[in-house]
Parts: C-alpha cells; sequence; structure tokens
C-alpha cells in the first residue's frame, strides 16, 4: 500500500553550487506547482466551511486513500467512500462545523494544512453520544497529489483524547 | 560584512518596512550559513552577487531563485552562502505584497518564488538593472521606483485588515484576536479569509509569528547573553516556560538554551 508519507520530501540532498540552469527551472516548475495546489487546498476548506460536500468531493480522486491517522497505522478507504461517509457523518452531527486555516505548506508532493476545527455536537457521532458540547481542535490535513494536481490521498491527524474529551466522553 | 536598512520614500510606507542591502567587501571561499527565525514580514529579493542555497527542515538544502518573492516563514532557516554576497531586498509590512501585487498570499508562505514567474517580464529589466554595477544608493532607487510604478499601476489602498495586521505587530503578537475582532465589528469568517489571503496565516498563527519574531530580536539585541529566562518569557507574554519552550522549539527547530549557545543569525558577523 502507499502511502502518503512514502515519498521523499523534496530535499535536495547536499547543496551544490553549480546547479545547472536546467534544475532551476525545475524547481521553478514544482514551486508554481506548489502554489496551484495550495489553491485547491484551501478551496477543499471554503467548502467544507459551506458544508458543501459535493464542492468537497470534486477535488479528489474518489478511489484516493483516506487515512484517519489517530484511528490506525494504515489508510482506512477511500476518499469516495469512507471519505464522503465521515464527512457527511461529521456535517450531520456537528451542523454548524467551521474551520479556521492556520497555515498551508508544501512538502514534496503533499499540501500540509494546519486548522482549527470547530462546532457544537447535535447527534451521536462515531462512538460519541451527543451532550451538546462544542469543540475546538487543531487538525492536520495532509493532501498528496498526482501530476494533473488531483488530490489522490488524504490523511487527517488529531488530538483524539482532546477531542472526546471536550465533548463529554 | 555590509548589511544596512534604509527606509522607504512615505508613499511606500505603508506597503513596505524597509529596504536592505546586503554585501560582504571579501569574497568567502569557505561556505558560510546564516539562519533567520521567522520574522512575519514577506520580501522582494534581488541577488547580484553569486548563486546561494537555502536550507529548511523540511525541505533539506535547495538553491534559491536570482530574484524572488517570498511569503512569510512559518520556521527558522538557514542561507548557505559563498563566494560574493550581493543582494537588494524590499522587505513589506504583513498584508502589503498582497496590497501592492494583488497575490494570494497563503500561495507563498514558506515559499520563494522566482519573480519573473510571479509578475511576469516586466520585472526582467529591473533585475538587469540591478545587476549591473551600481551604487548602494543607485540599487535602492531602482527598487523604489520599481514599486512606485505598480503602486501607481495598481492604485493600491491599505484596508482593514492592513490595519490589524500591523497592529499585531505594533503589539509584537502580545493581542487577544477574539476581542480586536469584536472591538472592530468584523465577521470572524470573512476577516479570516481576508487575512490568509493578504498575510498568509491566520491572525492567531501570525500573532504567535509575531511575538518569536520579537523576541529573537531581543535576543540578538542583547547578544543572546540571557541572565533570566524567567523575564524574557514574562516580556515576551508566554504563559509559562513549557509554553514558551514549546513554541519556540515548534518555530526555531531547537530549544530556546541550545539556541542561545550556537545560533549563527546575521548579527554575529557584524559589528555591534
Amino acid at each position: 500500500m502507499s502511502h502518503l508519507y512514502n515519498k521523499p520530501s523534496g530535499s535536495s540532498g547536499n547543496f551544490d553550487h553549480h546547479l545547472t540552469r536546467n534544475v532551476m527551472k525545475t524547481a521553478q516548475t514544482e514551486s508554481i506547482t506548489d502554489l496551484t495546489r495550495k489553491g485547491t487546498s484551501i478551496e477543499f476548506f471554503s467548502a467544507y466551511q459551506e458544508r458543501d460536500i459535493e464542492r468537497m468531493m470534486a477535488l479528489f480522486d474518489p478511489n484516493g486513500e483516506f487515512w484517519l491517522m489517530p484511528l490506525g497505522p494504515d489508510p482506512q478507504g477511500t476518499i469516495g467512500d469512507l471519505g464522503r461517509n465521515f464527512w457527511t457523518g461529521v456535517i450531520g452531527a456537528f451542523p454548524d462545523i467551521d474551520n479556521t486555516v492556520d497555515k498551508v505548506t508544501a512538502d514534496g508532493d503533499k499540501i500540509v494544512c494546519n486548522i482549527a476545527l470547530f462546532g457544537t455536537q447535535t447527534a451521536d457521532f462515531a462512538g460519541i453520544t451527543n451532550k451538546g458540547l462544542r469543540f475546538n481542535s487543531d487538525h492536520i490535513f495532509i493532501f498528496r497529489f498526482n501530476e494533473d494536481d488531483k488530490i489522490v490521498a488524504v490523511a487527517i491527524d488529531w488530538d483524539h483524547a482532546s477531542f472526546q474529551h471536550q465533548l463529554g466522553n | 560584512m555590509f548589511y544596512r536598512k534604509y527606509q522607504p520614500a512615505p508613499h511606500l510606507r505603508p506597503f513596505v518596512e524597509c529596504y536592505y542591502i546586503w554585501e560582504n567587501a571579501q569574497s568567502l571561499t569557505q561556505p558560510m550559513t546564516v539562519e533567520s527565525p521567522p520574522s512575519g514580514y514577506g520580501s522582494l529579493v534581488f541577488n547580484y552577487g553569486d548563486s546561494y542555497g537555502l536550507h529548511t527542515q523540511k525541505r533539506g538544502t535547495t538553491l534559491v531563485p536570482t530574484s524572488f518573492l517570498c511569503g512569510q516563514s512559518t520556521s527558522s532557516y538557514q542561507l548557505e552562502l559563498l563566494g560574493q554576497i550581493g543582494m537588494v531586498g524590499a522587505v513589506f509590512r504583513p498584508a502589503g505584497l498582497n496590497s501592492l501585487f494583488g497575490l494570494p498570499m497563503y500561495e507563498f508562505t514558506d515559499e520563494r518564488v522566482e519573480l519573473a514567474a510571479v509578475l511576469g517580464d516586466r520585472i526582467k529589466t529591473v533585475q538587469e538593472r540591478i545587476a549591473e554595477p551600481n551604487t548602494t544608493s543607485g540599487r535602492i532607487q531602482l527598487l523604489e521606483a520599481f514599486l512606485t510604478t505598480q503602486l501607481a499601476r495598481s492604485g493600491a489602498e491599505t484596508d482593514r485588515t492592513d490595519y490589524i495586521a500591523n497592529r499585531i505587530v505594533e503589539q509584537r503578537g502580545m493581542i487577544n484576536i477574539n476581542e480586536l475582532m469584536d472591538e472592530l465589528y468584523v465577521c470572524r469568517r470573512q476577516f479570516e479569509r481576508k487575512f490568509l489571503l493578504k498575510v498568509g496565516v491566520s491572525p492567531k498563527y501570525y500573532a504567535r509569528i509575531r511575538r518569536i519574531s520579537y523576541l529573537c530580536a531581543q535576543l540578538a539585541n542583547q547578544r543572546w547573553n540571557v541572565n533570566d529566562w524567567h523575564d524574557v518569557i514574562y516580556r515576551a507574554g508566554y504563559y509559562d516556560q513549557s509554553h514558551f519552550i514549546r513554541e519556540f522549539s515548534g518555530f526555531m527547530g531547537r530549544n530556546p538554551s541550545l539556541y542561545v549557545r550556537n545560533n549563527v543569525e546575521l548579527a554575529n558577523f557584524l559589528k555591534s
């Protein structure tokens, strides 16, 4: 299984003071690609704020890997299947769910997004009993892109114990 | 080693914090590493010396474009220099690059992007003229003339986001963002979106950058001689020692005591 973290992070190793113009050009292309991918990532969080599942899903390859990192060491399913169900469940249980994008940075073929997610629980969710409480939790979303700048994997990490605790569980 | 800052003309001050020139009289025969904490400012930089490398924790070492635009840095970085140092830069107020050039600054966070790729071919003439033999003030004038033209072309004006970002700078990051939003009657979601677009990070994250930046500037001013860490921590507005160490290590890549002992910031190489 090819994981988000399998690829090296784009480091070029030791600095060679006489890098050729071609290498410069390649680095420049990578840089512009990063800008495009950051824009796509921002679009995801904008759609998430609007709770617009279809807009969110349009950014992904539905067969891409979906990985909730606190719940296991491997991706648990596909974006088109598990991802869609997960976000539909989140939006259903936390109808005022919202986010703040703290920063978006590139790391090789991945875009790493540091996000604050917050919302109020109105229904049981993933084994967490609804007590009508509000959470505010830092999350890291890692999107991996293919050469066509489509998101082909997503991994999400957060402090699950703190999340449960805030919701009274 | 020659490093000097210059004030911009009054009409550019709402957007430009300062200009700088960095040169060395004698060519470096051995590689030299100079590190910098995140400053909270983006910049345009033109290199007329030898090419040099940039080392970050995330990307390792990469070659820096000859002239580039960089957005907010979210961690410390190191420049790896050899040969002739020669660069002139414009340092922008937190929302200044967006106001002048209309760029979505979140795209440029932790990036150095070649200027021609961002601004098109019109920058090439400026690049060429800066690279020609010139005086320090001549290069600053070229840079300022370019920015003045850009100001006229864009009709840029500052707005509420510029004001808020500048206030975060003035208050050294020690500011309650929620209270600030209430005070200014701004809608949180719109305000955060605009701030991300204009500055490159969220308002709260920007306040964290400014706080660490101010603290590092204070440490450099006292040549990294720290008699009382509690006083440093208190003055920078951290809750307690563990909060401070976590923040410092997160931004700087090593703990504070290690940093004050072995950092290679530019101030180490300049006469005090």
